[in-house]
């Protein structure tokens, strides 16, 4: 299981390696669309085209080497389980028989339910608001009945999807109402089938064995990227560390707010513990746009950023050259004007690519952004490997000592590098063992 | 007023101290006389002074000077004073130390590693002033009590099954063996007791993730809670029912980072949100929908605020670096701006009107308790016979502007077979003024536009239907749907209010709907206008009404206050957006809309309004093009910014707090009292239908078309609606154009052979419409569409396009093949451009060799076809998809 904590767990994540994610729902509830969104920049006007996804599909999530996230695809239209689901309710009254025909049915389906549920370490159920989510919540209650049984650590994230449409209100009172149908079915079968359930999901020990997280979720706009955000955070056993990090840098750098977000699909993986708020997430993810469109169109192939960018890849981290390299050309030509007119784009680029991700072509070692906004507040982008950046909002003044900020950020990131260059030895060394 | 009466426990001045950035923790110890302001760059001890005579903030330590380096320490995330003992604090830091400090020889008294990561929140125990309770990112909720002896004082831990971070935590005040606490990423609240750590003894279930939690001072068993969906809701935590509902709820205008109830009167909670707003808002939680009080005294984000203990001063600091202390009296009401008269017109031809109401309690409490000194008579003018009969029996014209969407012509066929297709295909009825047949006309009509490809035509019919057709039964409809729903409401006083005003205040986002035709351009793939606009300003907005409203045969309805929520039900759906480049339209309508208010306004300081001429608002024949636009929109502009809806007579002195008047405001009655009235009582809102009048939408569509060569499309359009917009509407609407384009279009008929139909069209004009033809073929020989079309172009006042100068009827009588120079008769074609041309078989032989002029004035004609199709526009009158246009 993930934890905040970290040490303590650290070997049952080793033993793992790698974190993986279950991203299942009814047909058409958006699964795809919200893979293709995230993971390859499709716009979301086009995922209506897109086909239903026939068979279990496996996607990779990796910060260059750092970090590594499977997410599984398990189509809705699978008959994974049997069409009448009440049928096997009240069949589970006669005690463990039902989940057993739920494995028959698993199995004949083609996928091990079982197995997926016993490999994954959090489920993402994708519920379609605009539809009668009636069945897709009895679906889910089959699912984290079995996953209870099989894998009690998992935790549930139920995105509850397309609720672009829907009104302030109506949202809530979806998420309230799929809430309490979700803790019905459980007071209802835990009622029902064997007592020790009971306490599990009853209110006054609430759902001591089942974590199901809500988020209102929209490819839209930025929403389905935070829900994804926290989701991923969650699964990340480097996260306690990180956010920890993060707050020293802040209370070091005086900065008001941190993120490390992954360019490429601009989730962040980590955040500093103040509250959240999702006008700062988009605020980020737009410059993160801003930085690559930028980019993009100003950036020239430089030979030395060519062989650094190399190295990186090789190693992922080549610390002297960074070092050298962005001590020599950091070139921060202040323009105080007033607005949002970015000031520091670091034209420097490669023009060759070896990495998988085309997006991050023009995001290299030297790629950093400082912006003014109106109301006294900065932003402040700085790369910390060829996947990651970390950006900052502070108030401008902070940056009259931007110096101090660049130093501890380049510390910071040495810091993080270290971080990760560790959980990778040890997540090698237990898979070699 | 009152509160000047009580007796005086602080001072009510406002003083400010200018403290460092980034401060984000504000905490008065329970006496209220030292204040700590704490953050990255501060920590800082301050009292609260008399200094000749006045309050200040004077600065008695800075933690941070007795420490050089960079320590944790001197960054608190969170500060508590001990209840018992005044000279001792606590401090929490983002490494999980507790810090216990004393201010009497200001030292660190001792430091304590109680969690793994930041501490986010810490407070003493209310009765036992050794014990306090920590809440921390790491996932604990740690109790510690500092009279044990083992090494971290911790005794008990408590945690919840999500493993979540604690955001906050408070402490019942009333049962101090209850607390509450927010998790980072959980959309629930338990409630634990602390002498049991393993399972929470009671869980609520909010929306969204809970960000901070407050205890009713007043009534312990009410809990506040606030969050990311901008929701404060207020719980009842006697309830144990886990599906219980908020016993109040409060929609804030950002994401809740900080509650904390008013001490003198519990219904009140002021609230600060997380980036974009600079007010502290009270509000009064029985009335969801307006702030009762908003503290503006921030330029910018609310770091921090606390109520100085048993007072009703406000302590708060910001990111624009200062600290503020302010009495509620220096706050704005929020409610003495909310307009007492206000309209609001939908799509559906409804004016919704909102006046305060003559007779109820409400009014009358305010004059048997005298806040209406006698000498004062501008509420009695505002609520006085004569202008509520005015206003009630508003009926005004406002002008308004309607915007229509462009259609793209997605396939051009200018082919003389397809002008025959449509004129034997489409049907312009028998005379007939029911609906019933006009949506039979159109139906077909629809039909046939689509078998002849031509989804643009389609949508045009489309769109005469549901404007014409359907809006009768869509009216009878909303009448039925909107006299059902209170019903169920009613007794759901405050949800209501909530729900049905939010819409009313012009704090709230309100968008209009107009665009029928947007919506069904939009449903038939067309290129359309993108009418939508997100005008949020910090909340604010502006109520718009755009919709043209026929006053003569309205019919007024009183309605009781049995369906004062009406109001709601309607509103949510009648949504107009409006492009920014309509707003220079609008901007129009908008001032026009105001004028008279805008002297009103002007006269409203210290004055009783002027009374008889208010309700006029509009004044009908004004016609707002004659106005030149810089002048409307530079007189008007400050009563535009300031006013967000129908001001028709806002209480006199409600702004000037210095005012000789006290203030006629029922806010004392709202404390504590019984006698709360909420604004649903003081008003009594009213609904007109009007039909509506797409008078102008008709308008433009046609002379669209016949600007673009649809002449066809034009005159059946025209005929179809004859009897809907009966003869004197139309003459009015296009100035007797009209005739000729009928007359033009048999004309065209008769040339392609199509003798039937012209027949029909003239009898039909003649015999059911009674359309006079004048029809004389002498007047009407080659040349006619270009005699006739010149003069229809202009554009009666609204086109600001200089007419063309030319004497169409000299110039073009004769009009010369360019290749055989013989004058050309019947149908022929010229360019759009340079207006040369000639005989039809003459000019697509070259055209098939060539590319410029037969002329030799050196254009290029036929690129015109792939160029410029989709710029045409009203200065490109001329041009036509096609490079050549069919005359005859």
């Amino acid at each position: 299981m993930v934890n905040d904590t970290g040490g303590e767990t650290r070997d049952h994540q080793t033993a793992v390696a790698r974190p993986s994610l279950l991203l299942t729902g009814l047909r058409r509830s958006g699964k795809t669309s919200i893979q293709h969104v995230i993971f390859s920049k499709m716009q979301p006007s086009q995922t209506q085209f897109l086909e239903s996804t026939p068979q279990l599909t496996s996607n990779h999530f990796s910060c260059g080497s750092f970090i590594n996230i499977q997410i599984q695809e398990l189509p809705g239209q699978l008959h994974t389980f049997p069409s009448s689901q009440s049928s096997s309710i009240s069949g589970g009254n006669s005690g463990q028989a039902s989940p057993y025909d739920d494995d028959t049915n698993l199995v004949g389906g083609g996928y091990n339910m079982e197995r997926l549920l016993k490999q994954c370490n959090a489920v993402v159920y994708i519920i379609d608001a605009q539809d009668d989510y009636n069945q897709s919540i009895a679906r889910l209650h089959l699912i984290i009945q079995l996953g209870r049984r099989v894998n009690p650590k998992i935790r549930y994230e139920v995105f509850i999807h397309k609720v672009d449409q829907l009104s302030e209100e109506v949202k809530r009172e979806t998420q309230r109402d799929i809430h309490n149908q979700i803790r019905d079915r459980f007071a209802d079968s835990s009622g029902a089938i064997d007592p020790w359930l009971r306490t599990s999901f009853m209110s006054n020990s609430n759902s001591q064995e089942i974590l199901i997280n809500f988020h209102l979720t929209s490819i839209y706009d930025h929403s389905i990227f935070e829900a994804f955000s926290k989701v991923i955070q969650k699964l990340l056993p480097q996260f306690g560390q990180l956010e920890y990090l993060l707050n020293h840098l802040l209370s070091a750098s005086n900065i008001e707010r941190a993120f490390l977000f992954d360019i490429q699909t601009k989730i962040s993986i980590a955040t500093d513990s103040a509250p959240s708020d999702i006008q700062i997430y988009e605020l980020c993810c737009d410059m993160i746009d801003l930085l690559i469109n930028m980019s993009e169109i100003y950036g020239q192939p430089n030979i030395n950023c060519i062989q650094d960018t190399e190295c990186e890849d090789d190693d992922s981290n080549n610390e002297p050259v960074m070092n050298g390299n962005h001590s020599s050309t950091t070139n921060s030509c202040r323009n105080s004007s007033l607005g949002t007119t970015p000031i520091t784009n670091n034209p420097y680029t490669s023009g060759i690519e070896t990495t998988n991700e085309p997006a991050s072509n023009v995001f290299d070692s030297m790629s950093s952004s400082i912006i003014k906004l109106t109301g006294h507040r900065a932003l402040y982008l700085k790369e910390i490997n060829h996947h990651l950046a970390l950006i900052c909002v502070l108030r401008d003044e902070a940056l009259s000592k931007q110096a101090i900020i660049d130093y501890n950020v380049e510390q910071f990131k040495e810091y993080i590098l270290k971080l990760f260059r560790l959980n990778q030895e040890n997540s090698e060394s237990s898979m070699s063992s | 007023m009152d509160e000047t009466k009580l007796p005086k426990l602080f001072n009510q001045s406002t003083f400010s101290y200018r403290i460092l950035g980034g401060a984000t923790v504000l905490r008065p110890n329970y006496n209220g006389n030292r204040v700590i302001a704490a953050g990255q760059q501060n920590f800082q001890l301050l009292a609260i002074k008399e200094v000749d005579g006045t309050e200040q903030f004077v600065k008695e330590h800075d933690f941070r000077n007795g420490f050089r380096s960079s320590n944790t320490a001197l960054q608190p995330t969170d500060i508590a004073w001990n209840p018992h003992d005044e000279t001792c604090f606590a401090s929490a830091s983002t490494a999980g130390l507790l810090n216990i400090w004393d201010i009497q020889q200001p030292i660190l008294n001792a430091q304590v590693k109680i969690h793994n990561a930041t501490i986010n929140r810490i407070q003493f125990h209310p009765t036992n002033q050794k014990v306090l309770l920590t809440a921390s990112q790491d996932g604990y909720a740690k109790l510690i009590d500092f009279r044990t002896y083992n090494t971290n004082k911790v005794v008990a831990s408590f945690r919840h099954v999500s493993e979540d971070g604690f955001r906050d935590i408070q402490i019942n005040p009333e049962n101090p063996f209850l607390f509450a606490a927010a998790l980072n990423d959980q959309c629930i609240v338990p409630l634990w007791d602390i002498r049991s750590i393993q399972t929470p003894v009671m869980v609520l279930t909010t929306a969204d993730r809970t960000l901070c939690l407050a205890w009713n001072m007043n009534k312990p068993y009410w809990l506040a809670t606030g969050g990311r969906d901008r929701t404060i809701r207020v719980w009842n935590t006697q309830d144990s029912n886990v599906r219980q509902e908020p016993l109040f709820k409060v929609q804030s205008f950002g994401t809740v980072s900080r509650l904390s109830w008013r001490p003198s009167c519990h219904y009140h909670i002021a609230c600060s949100t997380l980036l974009v707003d600079p007010r502290i808002h009270v509000w009064d939680v029985r009335r969801a929908y307006l702030p009762y009080a908003s503290f503006c005294h921030h330029q910018n984000t609310i770091g921090d605020f606390s109520w100085r203990p048993n007072s009703d001063n406000l302590l708060s600091i910001s990111r624009d670096e200062n600290l503020v202390h302010a009495h509620i009296s220096s706050a704005i009401k929020t409610d003495q701006f909310a307009p007492l008269f206000s309209l609001n017109a939908t799509s559906k031809g409804h004016v919704y009107s909102a006046m305060p109401n003559i007779d109820n309690d409400y009014i009358r409490a305010l004059y048997s308790e005298h806040h209406i000194p006698t000498s004062f008579t501008g509420l009695k003018k505002c609520y006085s016979e004569e202008i509520m009969s005015t206003f009630l029996k508003w009926n005004k014209t406002i002008p308004g502007k309607s915007i229509v969407g462009i259609y793209a012509n997605s396939s051009i066929d200018n082919s003389v077979e397809s002008f025959h297709k449509f004129a034997r295909g489409w049907t312009f009825g028998n005379g007939d003024k029911s609906s019933q047949s006009l949506i039979e006309i159109c139906d077909m009509n629809s039909i046939v536009a689509e078998q002849l490809q031509r989804p643009d035509l389609r949508a045009t019919w489309e769109v005469i239907k549901m404007i014409y057709a359907d809006c009768d039964g869509l009216q009878a409809y909303r009448m039925h749907s909107s006299r059902n729903t209170p019903s169920t409401t009613k007794n759901r006083h405050i949800s209501d209010s909530l729900s049905g005003h939010r819409h009313h205040h012009h704090h709230h986002h309100h968008h209009n709907y107009l665009q029928h035709i947007a919506s069904m351009a939009n449903s038939t793939e067309m290129q359309q206008q993108d009418n939508e606009s997100n005008e949020e300003l910090n909340g604010r907005k502006r109520v718009k009404s755009q919709d043209q409203i026929i006053p003569p045969n309205s019919q007024m309805e009183m309605i009781d206050d049995a369906d004062t929520y009406i109001v709601r039900d309607v509103l949510t759906d009648d949504i107009i957006f409006i492009t920014p480049e309509d707003a220079l339209n609008i901007m129009n309508g908008y001032d026009m809309l105001y004028e008279n208010e805008y002297d009103i306004d002007t006269m409203h300081d210290g004055m009783p309004m002027a009374s008889n001429e208010t309700p006029s608002i509009i004044n009908g024949d004004s016609d707002m093009n004659g106005l030149p636009y810089d002048r409307v929109s530079n007189r008007y502009h400050d009563a535009i910014m300031t006013m967000k809806e129908n001001e028709f007579g806002p209480v006199p002195d409600f702004d000037s707090p210095d005012s000789a008047m006290p203030e006629p405001m029922p806010h004392m009655l709202t404390d504590d009292s019984d006698k709360f009235f909420t604004i649903d009582e003081s008003y009594c809102p009213t609904m007109q239908n009007h039909p509506l009048i797409f008078d102008d939408v008709i308008k433009q569509t046609i002379w669209y078309y016949v600007e673009n060569n649809e002449l066809q499309v034009a005159v059946h359009l025209l005929l179809a609606l004859y009897p809907k917009l009966g003869d004197r509407k139309i003459l009015q609407l296009f100035s007797a154009a009209h005739f000729n384009w009928i007359k033009i279009y048999i004309e065209l008929l008769q040339k392609l052979r199509l003798f039937v139909k012209a027949k029909q069209i003239t009898k039909h004009c003649l015999e059911k419409e009674k359309i006079p033809l004048n029809y004389d073929s002498s007047d009407y020989d080659g040349t006619l569409i270009l005699a006739a079309q010149s003069p229809t172009l202009k554009r009666p006042t609204t086109s600001t396009i200089p007419s063309s100068t030319k004497n169409p009827s000299s110039t073009l009588k004769d009009f010369m093949c360019t290749i055989c120079r013989i004058p050309c008769r019947g149908v022929f074609s010229f360019c759009g451009v340079c207006f040369h041309g000639g005989h039809i078989d003459h000019i697509r032989t070259w055209f098939n060799t060539h590319d410029e002029c037969p002329y030799g004035c050196g254009h290029r004609c036929k690129d015109r076809d792939t160029q410029n199709r989709r710029s045409r526009g009203i200065s490109q009158r001329f041009t036509s998809k096609s490079p050549f246009v069919f005359q005859q």
